[in-house]
């Protein structure tokens, strides 16, 4: 296979002009990474028994990209993920998509995107589980909850997007609308139980803008998402619970899901300090049951980070993270009193002090780091299978290896 | 103080000032490339993998040396105007997104230049203090890049 471009170049070119080292597969990529993680916890559980201290994490993934000199690029990513009893995958399709570039020009640029694509999410979404994109071991939870990833991850659609340049920075837009990955996962994230039925059908639109300084010493996000996913019971299951359970289950109906996040960073170059806000508005009352007695749920997420690049080798990370899954109980009592759960299963305040060494021109990049928090509001159920049994206050070491090839 | 005897302390001051700055990278491409001037936005882009046509529509080929070399991260800071560290994160957030490549890396700044000259559509840089032999090299021109 030898690009049209490659035989134009040879024609004209001089006998005196060094030969065309041009192939085909320089226009193909494979990119890939090893993530191996250690957590371990005082109280509670988090990917797997973390009690005892837990292995039962790891991120492998492998891609493969090709641009054609047309203005289509190819890419494809697949990754194996291995976090405790919320994520036990074998290898899945994390993205797939043909990239079309119909404008590059000195204002800006301009494409469509067609297949699975990553959804355009705040500023660390699109790469969530690629360690070395990531400021620390774990993403601020209130946000990046890893426990609903599986809706946040992927859309299967349409995606377009345009860069505009302009002398004080550039605007960079992504669109996105197509049908988001969801499975029991999304049913613990949000109905807190893997219940009889499941989410059949569902359609998301996404839209990020980031704008960023000449320099990229500001960025500017915002993010707006909504997503509808229609669940469809399974009644013959249903009949055969307990009569309390049955009462809670969900029956068919729509859960409508509304996400806003405003993004801020300023970087220097020691210094990086990011700060991201976020909402994230919930309707699942047509559900009936459980879910009845409050139709109409609004989550906030914040967190404030500061990073320190001491030398190019070491990074220093220190992070407040806050989570209320119901503005209107940010103490939990309410949910407390109506449904019989802990009040802190409503709220988590997670102090990180987290480092990170990448040795100079070695493939590795090792990190620790520390969570001093207080409420369990983002603790996965499947670990942690009685809710009364979790502490409200705990603490968490967390160790991470990455190898990248 | 008079106002020319202010002007010459200031003109001594800004040649001063000026003769200690480093000599700016050139940024060298290879002699098929149809465009000889760019903006300072572009080079950002193209050394960044957002944009992958050049004007003609050939696809920009992009060489850098490593991260930590010190000529990238003098070109990274002085003509680009960002942190190597920024473009490393652009480039990992691109490349495993789907989003595009990561540009081809190069030992050392000969190598840099065989690329240059060898590959159609490529952009590179050059150390024309120490290398300035660079501008003998076939195949190989200077871009001009406007502010």
């Amino acid at each position: 296979m030898i690009k049209p471009s490659l035989a134009l170049i040879a024609l004209v070119m001089s006998p005196m002009a060094l030969a065309d080292s041009s192939h085909w597969y320089d226009d193909l990529q494979v990119n890939g990474f090893w993530t191996e993680g250690m957590f371990l916890t005082d109280d509670n559980n988090l990917y797997g028994n973390s009690e005892t201290g837990s292995f039962a994490f790891h991120e492998i993934a492998a891609n493969v990209s090709y641009s054609l000199p047309s203005g289509w690029l190819l890419g494809a990513q697949v990754m194996s993920r291995d976090a405790g009893e919320v994520d036990t995958d074998p290898v899945q399709l994390d993205y797939a998509l043909a990239d079309y570039r119909f404008y590059d020009g000195e204002n800006g640029l301009a494409g469509i995107k067609l297949g699975r694509i990553k959804n355009p999410f705040g500023f660390y979404n699109e790469t969530r589980d690629v360690a070395f994109t990531r400021p620390s071991v774990m993403l601020p939870q209130s946000l990046y909850f890893d426990i609903a990833r599986d809706l946040e991850l992927s859309s299967d659609g349409i995606g377009f997007y345009a860069d505009y340049d302009t002398n004080l920075g550039w605007v960079e837009n992504d669109f996105i609308i197509g049908v988001p990955k969801r499975d029991a996962s999304v049913e613990y994230a949000y109905l807190s139980a893997d219940w009889p039925g499941r989410f059949d059908d569902a359609l998301g639109v996404m839209y990020r803008a980031l704008v960023n300084s000449r320099q990229q010493g500001l960025r500017f996000g915002t993010t707006l998402g909504y997503f509808q996913l229609g669940f469809d019971a399974d009644e013959a299951v249903v009949a055969t619970l307990p009569t309390a359970q049955q009462n809670a289950a969900p029956n068919d109906g729509d859960m409508k899901l509304a996400v806003a996040v405003l993004s801020a960073q300023y970087n220097l170059e020691h210094w990086s300090f990011t700060s991201e806000y976020g909402r994230q508005s919930i309707r699942w009352g047509e559900l009936g049951g459980a879910f009845a007695l409050d139709p109409n749920n609004v989550a906030e997420s914040f967190y404030l980070q500061a990073e320190y690049r001491a030398t190019p080798e070491w990074t220093w990370v220190v992070r407040y993270d806050q989570l209320f899954l119901d503005l209107d109980d940010r103490n939990g009592k309410k949910t407390e009193a109506l449904f019989g759960k802990p009040a802190h299963t409503q709220y988590a305040k997670d102090l990180t002090l987290g480092v990170g060494w990448q040795p100079m021109g070695s493939r590795w990049l090792l990190r620790a780091e520390l969570h001093h928090v207080k409420g369990t509001g983002w603790l996965p159920e499947q670990d942690n299978p009685d809710q009364n049994a979790l502490k409200e206050d705990w603490n968490m070491l967390a160790l991470q290896a990455t190898y990248r090839f | 103080m008079d106002f020319r005897k202010a002007f010459a302390y200031f003109a001594l001051v800004v040649s001063l000032v000026g003769l200690t700055l480093p000599a700016k990278a050139a940024v060298l491409v290879h002699v098929d490339t149809s465009v000889n001037v760019v903006s300072s936005r572009f080079l950002l882009s193209a050394f960044s993998m957002r944009t992958r046509f050049w004007p003609d529509g050939e696809p920009i080929r992009v060489f850098v040396l490593p991260d930590n070399h010190p000529y990238h991260v003098r070109f990274t800071k002085q003509q680009l105007g960002v942190f190597p560290y920024q473009m490393r994160g652009n480039w990992d957030r691109i490349a495993f997104s789907g989003a595009g490549t990561y540009p081809e890396v190069v030992k050392t700044m000969e190598e840099m230049l065989e690329k240059i000259s060898t590959t159609p559509g490529a952009i590179g840089y050059y150390d024309l203090d120490t290398h300035f032999q660079a501008i003998g090299v076939p195949n190989v021109k200077m871009l001009r890049i406007k502010k």
